[in-house]
């Protein structure tokens, strides 16, 4: 077991001093961190859902002609009354507004207001805070509730039809916000499963380049070899996923209240408990078709061909995630939550939008794991001494003969 | 005692045999060599002496018992194909090695750098593996199999690619390892290298054992029934001569004898003939290397006629 623990230490450190390993673990969540940080301050309000922050600092004027207004009551901190149009373009003139509105007469019959500035600009900020003034004067006193479901008219709660046709499942949380997460998660699973596999390929066949399989094949038994990759390589993938994982969180801490939808994320925390099994099976499953790449290749050209035999069908939940989203329960996204190598993906995603039910999580699970076993079977039969020693790569008829006889 | 005992070992990948019912031991505390052309079965004992490969049959005992972990972290392997980790420190990379022969790192670190100072790589021990040149690579990947102070070192080839200079460091070294009580068996086709630095050897052919022993017995034993002379005088006029040639390369003439007329009988029918006068007389061995060609260049069934040195 020491030597394995030597061999995964040493992989860990090979990681850590790789200078791509450590721009995609800490360089992306910086980036990413900083990216966000920046534009929120490009946007350059702490609260960006008040939607009076962007106002000048000037007051704004109002004249009521239609006498259907009264005080500015609780936009008084930045609505002054007029009762002259002249005394509000005074003023405005002097730079004490920085705007003044007048409502006509007819105001309920056109709709039409007037506002005077300094200079045009369609999209300012202080029609929005003017709009909203309007509409608490007109229906505030009278119809609360009916103000309210105008402020908001819809929220939407999406329920959907279970294939039997009797159970009624909700998708939970904002929908807008889960897709993201998900699609979130699922990107960071993909790539620490492919980086961390694709670095185990690496490994072994860079110990077949550098010439040294032989020297550490009379320390070690081939076994011990693949155990202590197959560990290292996940616990650099594990330091990954955590420090991604952790960018988030810390994201969301500096700037959680400020970003869209982040507050609307429902997912409970079981489901982070079955993700933790699933990315489990996804590396080890990936593991051993990787280190079986990787004794049967014989240069780093040749290895990374070989592997989009597994990333193809693995990256599937990805492409039809929308298609996902939209029917979690079809039979094409069971078929993707069951497949041993599009599962972690396919079913985490249904997890994340959905009530999967228990069963076809706990087979889908038994399914992945019975094909952990099996790949490690295969790849345990690879990484043989003659396999690994051969300056060749085996012809079909080989393969097969080391698959079966072992 | 015994380093390495192989008995009866017989190895084949599908219908080629490797090895064929071989047996032979090396002595602890002597430079064993291993001979034989391309193919012989030399790597192949090798790696089954150090549990890379199983033999098919037989038995091999190493460092006293069957191979075990404990035993292993007693055996330093150079093989033929050989490299370092390239993108690391050469110090990093030694360590590790070092720690997969069950060494602490930090002992592994220490030892290190006490034997990159010694093969004149102090400097460049803290350099990526791959701004070496190849000689310092090969010097380096030397102090690397004897890193963790082994028992038994075992080379593939310990002098390929080397400069005389470094040549001289690495026996230098293997010397050292033998007074210390420690073996060292290497495999290697350099003749000379043999001649002058192993005690004994083997040399095998398709598998088999051809010849085994002390390596004068077994010079000795296909010495040619001749003796290199020179001096004054007509040395065909002497009884039992043969025939006489000019060696240029030698100096001197070789002058081969009758069947039945042994080397005493030349020298006593020289030294009282009184037109013969003796400035230097040696019996005529063949080199490993006529040896090599004469028995591995053979088929099979001819080589071992009569000549086959199965006793140590």
């Amino acid at each position: 077991m020491n030597r394995i623990w030597n061999v995964s230490l040493q992989e860990l450190v090979a990681n850590a001093k790789r200078p791509s390993y450590l721009l995609l673990t800490f360089g992306v969540p910086v980036l990413a961190i900083f990216l966000v940080l920046a534009i929120t301050l490009f946007m350059g309000d702490d609260e960006p859902e008040d939607p009076f922050a962007d106002l000048p600092d000037e007051p704004i004027g109002y004249v009521d002609l239609s006498g259907l207004l009264g005080g500015p009551g609780g936009f008084a901190d930045y609505l002054i009354r007029y009762e002259s149009q002249a005394a509000a373009g005074e003023d405005t003139k002097s730079g004490r507004l920085s705007c003044y509105y007048v409502i006509p007469e007819d105001y309920m019959e056109s709709g039409q207001v007037t506002r005077v500035s300094p200079q045009i600009n369609v999209a300012a900020s202080d029609m929005t805070l003017f709009k909203s003034f309007l509409l608490t004067e007109l229906l505030g006193k009278d119809s609360p509730l009916l103000l309210a479901r105008l402020q908001s008219p819809a929220v939407v709660h999406e329920h959907q039809l279970d294939r039997s046709g009797e159970l009624v499942t909700e998708i939970k949380g904002d929908s807008f916000a889960n897709f993201g997460l998900v699609y979130g998660f699922a990107l960071i699973m993909m790539v620490t499963l492919f980086f961390s596999s694709t670095q185990l390929m690496r490994s072994v066949i860079t110990e077949k380049e550098n010439r040294m399989i032989e020297i550490v094949l009379s320390s070690l038994r081939p076994i011990q070899l693949l155990a202590g990759k197959v560990l290292g390589q996940g616990l650099a993938g594990l330091v990954q996923i955590l420090t991604w994982l952790g960018g988030v969180l810390l994201l969301i801490q500096l700037t959680g209240a400020d970003i869209p939808y982040v507050g609307a994320i429902e997912l409970p925390p079981s489901l982070f408990a079955i993700a933790v099994l699933y990315y489990l099976g996804g590396y080890l499953l990936f593991a051993a078709f990787s280190a079986g790449i990787g004794a049967i290749s014989i240069n780093l050209r040749e290895g990374p061909q070989y592997s989009m035999v597994f990333s193809l069908p693995a990256v599937l939940p990805l492409m039809f995630l929308s298609n996902i989203l939209e029917a979690p329960n079809s039979t094409m996204a069971v078929a993707l939550s069951f497949f041993p190598l599009s599962a972690p993906l396919g079913m985490i995603e249904r997890l994340a939008i959905t009530i999967v039910p228990g069963w076809q999580i706990v087979l889908s699970l038994i399914i992945l794991f019975g094909s952990v076993g099996a790949g490690l079977w295969l790849a345990a039969r690879l990484f043989r001494v003659n396999t690994l020693l051969s300056g060749q790569v085996p012809t079909r008829n080989e393969l097969l003969r080391m698959l079966v006889q072992g | 005692m015994n380093s390495l005992a192989v008995s009866s070992v017989s190895k084949s990948f599908g219908a080629t045999r490797a090895v064929d019912d071989l047996s032979f031991e090396v002595r602890t505390g002597e430079i064993f060599a291993m001979l034989g052309p391309n193919g012989a079965g030399k790597t192949t004992t090798i790696r089954m002496a150090l549990d890379i490969l199983r033999p098919d049959s037989g038995r091999i005992e190493i460092l006293g018992g069957p191979i075990s972990q404990q035993i292993k972290d007693r055996i330093g392997y150079l093989p033929e194909e050989r490299g370092l980790y390239r993108n690391i420190t050469v110090l990093d990379c030694l360590a590790y090695l070092g720690t997969l022969k069950g060494m602490t790192s930090r002992d592994a670190k220490a030892r290190a750098i006490e034997l990159l100072a010694r093969v004149g790589l102090d400097d460049a021990m803290n350099k990526k593996v791959s701004t070496l040149s190849r000689g310092m690579q090969q010097k380096a990947q030397f102090a690397a199999t004897v890193l963790h102070n082994p028992d038994l070192v075992i080379i593939d080839e310990p002098f390929s690619g080397l400069d005389p200079v470094n040549t001289l460091l690495i026996k230098e070294m293997m010397y050292e390892i033998r007074d210390k009580g420690q073996t060292v068996i290497m495999s290697t086709h350099m003749m000379h290298q043999v001649e002058e630095m192993a005690d004994r050897m083997l040399m095998v052919s398709e598998g088999s054992k051809v010849l085994y022993g002390r390596v004068e017995d077994v010079r000795r034993q296909y010495a040619s029934h001749a003796v290199y002379v020179s001096g004054e005088g007509d040395w065909a006029s002497l009884p039992g001569v043969e025939r006489v040639e000019h060696d240029r390369e030698k100096r001197a003439d070789l002058v081969c004898l009758a069947e039945g007329n042994s080397t005493d009988d030349f020298l006593r029918a020289a030294a009282m003939h009184p037109d013969i006068h003796l400035s230097r007389f040696e019996v005529a061995l063949p080199s490993l290397e006529d040896i090599f060609i004469e028995v591995a260049g053979a088929p099979q069934s001819n080589a071992g006629t009569g000549r086959k040195a199965n006793g140590a």
